[in-house]
């Protein structure tokens, strides 16, 4: 039955969809009066300039007469825009440009290559998060499963109890503030790691040196994402294959003399692997938001540092294409973890409809 | 009387579960300095973000306790108020001397040193000079000023007032630099400390080394009008500590242990109002949704999913640039963000408690859908609740500290995320003040971990089949 997997791949794809048309339409309706208001101030500014520098000696009688070629060819403009009207009646345009990327120019903020194109700002940024994001995810999925599995094994250990108190723990911390206390004591107070930054400066120019040079920078961050983010992780782990070890067929496996080991790292870890994808979809937002404020702290130049540098500078349109980026690559991230939770569990693949 | 039994019953559970105790202690500890916050830490709230409130303070000076731990005393905050005013006459015109002698005898340099007076000369304008005897026999003016007559209005003309901080005052630095060249140092107004200089001994200073010069100093004020009138209103001659409070200040003065103190009501509040306006919200929500299914529950959900998978930092923040948030709008915001998951339990659990009996029979008997609703399935979930009540006050206070901390909380207060937010700003990491962000990245993690630990225990009693071991 292809066809209902087929539905449950159709209707996350349509939530992610409307999920982003939403979050743009939040954006657009929060921040369009301020960016149309800026709009305007350049243009009478840009008009101002033109008709005074422009304008041949003794072509306007009076003051009077300036203004108000000013104002008229302000008033062209601006209808020729559709300044004149309410930011609403543009929304669709707005809105469809968005889609295509078209994002505007920044306020205030350059790329490094110079650039004021907001895409430009942003799609330099983007592989920078996603390296410090993916790397934590997948040391986080990784070792949420083995540890977890191992805790299951033998509850009640003290093993055991620490993955529980660690779980606990995870929810109180703020990542963004171990970074803080990481940087300081491993780069400050013991120099081990860098102080921030994404590669020393100047960067090595061999590759090996090159990527050698990331994963230092890439450490400490990292470490502090997963102190926070792991034991909650091996904690859901923990849970869901106690649950399991105390099936049936677990059972008659015992019976049939399957090591244990095998028991736990394969029958009971292929059960488990659904919810725990599940976890990890509703994880991702946190660790990214988690992330994102992380990357203030050690300087890292990826988005959220952008956040940090455009909230500074209250630059608009960069703070604008960054949430619709940011909110893309969150719906991506769960539309893949939908996918491979669909392919791994077959009641959804094939379609027993059930609902998480 | 079967909800007292209940209670107890529970209570008996409860005291089981270590984690849950240790949970009741750390959010008894909160309480209490949250509830006793005006007295161990009585100050303005309102003026917390107030630089001029803090003026007086030394800046940037770890906790008073650290020094002892390095078995070196600190130089306390000494402030000379009670100076011999004598006032004379100087060929008819009024003539102000005021002098105090202090015994300075730490072995560390003053952290600022401040002049403060306030000066009534009924508008005839006045010229004044301060100066500083050292034990060694030198004396240093270091500052002068002359007062122009008031031009405007006797009331508001007639007195002046200010506070000099003498590190940071041109007039100042140009005048101790001046006496130190003439001693033979090289340096210019640009690079002298001013605190360091007046109280160094002058041959270890040369050697680059400056340890104070232990002794009995004078302090000397002088002004003298032209007018009919001089009186001084006020003066004072601060040094102000090498630490402070128990946690140090921050680099404009700030008390941190105040801010800390008070930033333990504010946490719990937000923590607290978001979680039970969160709770209320999706059980209703979830309940309704759940109980009248078909296609309302198919919407309803709908709109659940597509919330929850909304990236709620990003727009939490762009909420906050718009509408410059107080406490109360943050509430609100987070809450928004909060209801999903309840909502989600509470459906399903809506979905197995209208096919039981005791509904099938209100049903029967003509009771409404709404009462139903409100009193069969809603008290019964209520329960359930008391957990995710719990632990949706850290994820709220956490949220609300990343909010502050990116310079997006309410403006005004002292919440532990926009003192992490100055501390970042400050370069607190680079110049090793731990005291500035260590103390409040913890109390966020012990006031969360209070509710962490009391929900946790809360769900494996309510929730038998969470139990194990």
């Amino acid at each position: 039955m292809a066809g209902s997997f087929g539905r449950y791949i159709t209707m996350r794809v349509l939530n992610s969809i409307i999920v982003i048309i939403a979050v743009l339409m939040i954006t657009l309706i929060l921040f369009g009066p301020m960016v149309d208001e800026q709009l305007r101030k350049q243009i009478m500014d840009e008009i101002k300039k033109q008709v005074i520098k422009g304008g041949k000696f003794g072509q306007y009688k009076s003051a009077e007469e300036v203004q108000k070629v000013i104002q008229e060819k302000y008033e062209l403009r601006i209808k020729s825009l559709g300044l004149d009207k309410p930011w609403y009646y543009r929304i669709w345009g707005d809105l469809t440009r968005t889609l295509k990327l078209d994002l505007g120019r920044s306020w205030f903020l350059k790329s490094d290559s110079g650039s004021r194109r907001v895409v430009d700002i942003i799609l330099e940024r983007i592989p920078r998060t996603v390296v410090l994001f993916g790397t934590s995810t997948i040391l986080i999925l990784v070792l949420q499963l083995l540890l977890g599995a191992r805790a299951a094994a033998k509850p009640g250990t003290l093993f055991d109890r620490m993955i529980v108190v660690a779980g606990l723990l995870g929810y109180a911390f703020a990542t963004w503030w171990v970074g803080m206390v990481l940087l300081y004591l491993f780069a400050y107070l013991i120099p081990l790691f860098p102080t921030g930054g994404m590669t020393s400066i100047p960067p090595p120019s061999d590759p090996l040196g090159y990527a050698l040079d990331v994963m230092w920078h890439l450490t400490l961050p990292v470490l502090a994402i997963l102190l926070v983010a792991l034991g909650g992780g091996a904690y859901v782990t923990r849970n869901l294959m106690i649950g399991i070890m105390t099936e049936d067929y677990i059972l008659t496996s015992r019976a049939k003399g399957v090591p244990e080991r095998r028991i736990i790292y394969y029958h009971a870890l292929k059960m488990a692997a659904p919810p725990i994808l599940t976890g990890v979809t509703l994880a991702i937002a946190g660790i990214f938001s988690g992330g994102l404020l992380t990357e203030i702290v050690f300087n890292w130049p990826g988005m959220g540092l952008l956040y940090w540098d455009a909230l500074n500078s209250l630059d608009i349109p960069v703070i604008m294409g960054n949430v619709y980026f940011t909110t893309v690559l969150i719906v991506l991230a769960n539309l893949v973890a939908d996918i491979l939770y669909g392919v791994v569990d077959p009641r959804v693949r094939l379609g027993a409809g059930v609902r998480r | 009387m079967r909800l007292r039994e209940t209670l107890s019953d529970f209570w008996n559970e409860f005291k089981t579960k270590k984690v849950g105790l240790v949970g009741v202690l750390l959010l008894t500890l909160t309480v209490v300095v949250a509830v006793m916050a005006p007295v161990i830490a009585p100050m303005d709230l309102k003026r917390w973000k107030d630089p001029t409130y803090w003026e007086n303070n030394p800046k940037s000076v770890p906790p008073v306790w650290v020094p002892y731990l390095f078995g070196k005393t600190p130089v306390p905050q000494i402030v000379i108020s009670d100076f011999d005013v004598k006032a004379r006459k100087l060929g008819g015109f009024p003539l102000i001397v005021a002098t105090k002698e202090f015994n300075y005898t730490y072995d560390d340099f003053p952290n600022q040193v401040r002049i403060y007076f306030n000066l009534s000369h009924g508008g005839a304008g006045a010229f004044l000079q301060v100066t500083l005897y050292r034990p060694d026999g030198q004396s240093v003016t270091i500052f002068t000023d002359t007062i122009y007559p008031s031009t405007g209005n006797e009331t508001y003309g007639g007195w002046f007032e200010k506070n000099v901080d003498c590190n940071r005052e041109k007039k100042v630095r140009i005048a101790v630099a001046t006496w130190l060249q003439k001693n033979g140092l090289n340096v210019t107004a640009d690079d002298v400390i001013v605190p360091v200089a007046l109280f160094s001994d002058m041959k270890s200073l040369k050697q680059g080394n400056p340890k104070t010069l232990k002794g009995v100093y004078k302090i000397e004020f002088k002004s003298a009008t032209q007018g009919k009138k001089l009186e001084l209103e006020r003066l004072e001659f601060l040094m102000s500590a090498t630490a402070y409070g128990l946690l140090g200040t921050d680099d404009v003065g700030r008390d941190l242990f105040k801010g800390l103190v008070w930033g333990t009501p504010i946490a719990l509040m937000i923590g607290v109002l978001t979680s039970v306006i969160s709770v209320v919200v999706g059980l209703f929500y979830g309940v309704t949704s759940g109980y009248i299914g078909g296609f309302t529950d198919e919407v309803m959900m709908r709109v659940v999913d597509i919330l929850m998978a909304m990236p709620k930092l990003p727009i939490l923040l762009m909420l906050a640039i718009v509408y410059k948030p107080t406490v109360f709008t943050i509430v609100f915001l987070l809450a928004i963000f909060g209801w999903m998951g309840i909502s989600r339990v509470s459906r399903s659990m809506a979905l197995q408690l209208r096919e039981l009996a005791f509904v099938e029979a209100a049903r029967s008997i003509g009771a409404s859908r709404w009462r139903i609703i409100g009193v069969h399935i809603v008290p019964n979930i209520v329960p359930y609740t008391v957990a995710a009540l719990a632990l949706g006050i850290p994820d709220a206070i956490l949220t609300e500290a990343s909010l502050s901390f990116l310079g997006l909380g309410d403006p005004s207060l002292p919440t532990w995320g926009s003192i992490l937010h100055d501390a970042e700003q400050g370069g607190a990491l680079g110049s090793g003040m731990w005291w500035w962000f260590i103390p409040p990245g913890l109390a966020i993690a012990i006031v969360s971990m209070a509710f962490v630990f009391i929900g946790y225990a809360i769900d494996e009693i309510v929730n038998p089949r969470l139990r194990r071991r």
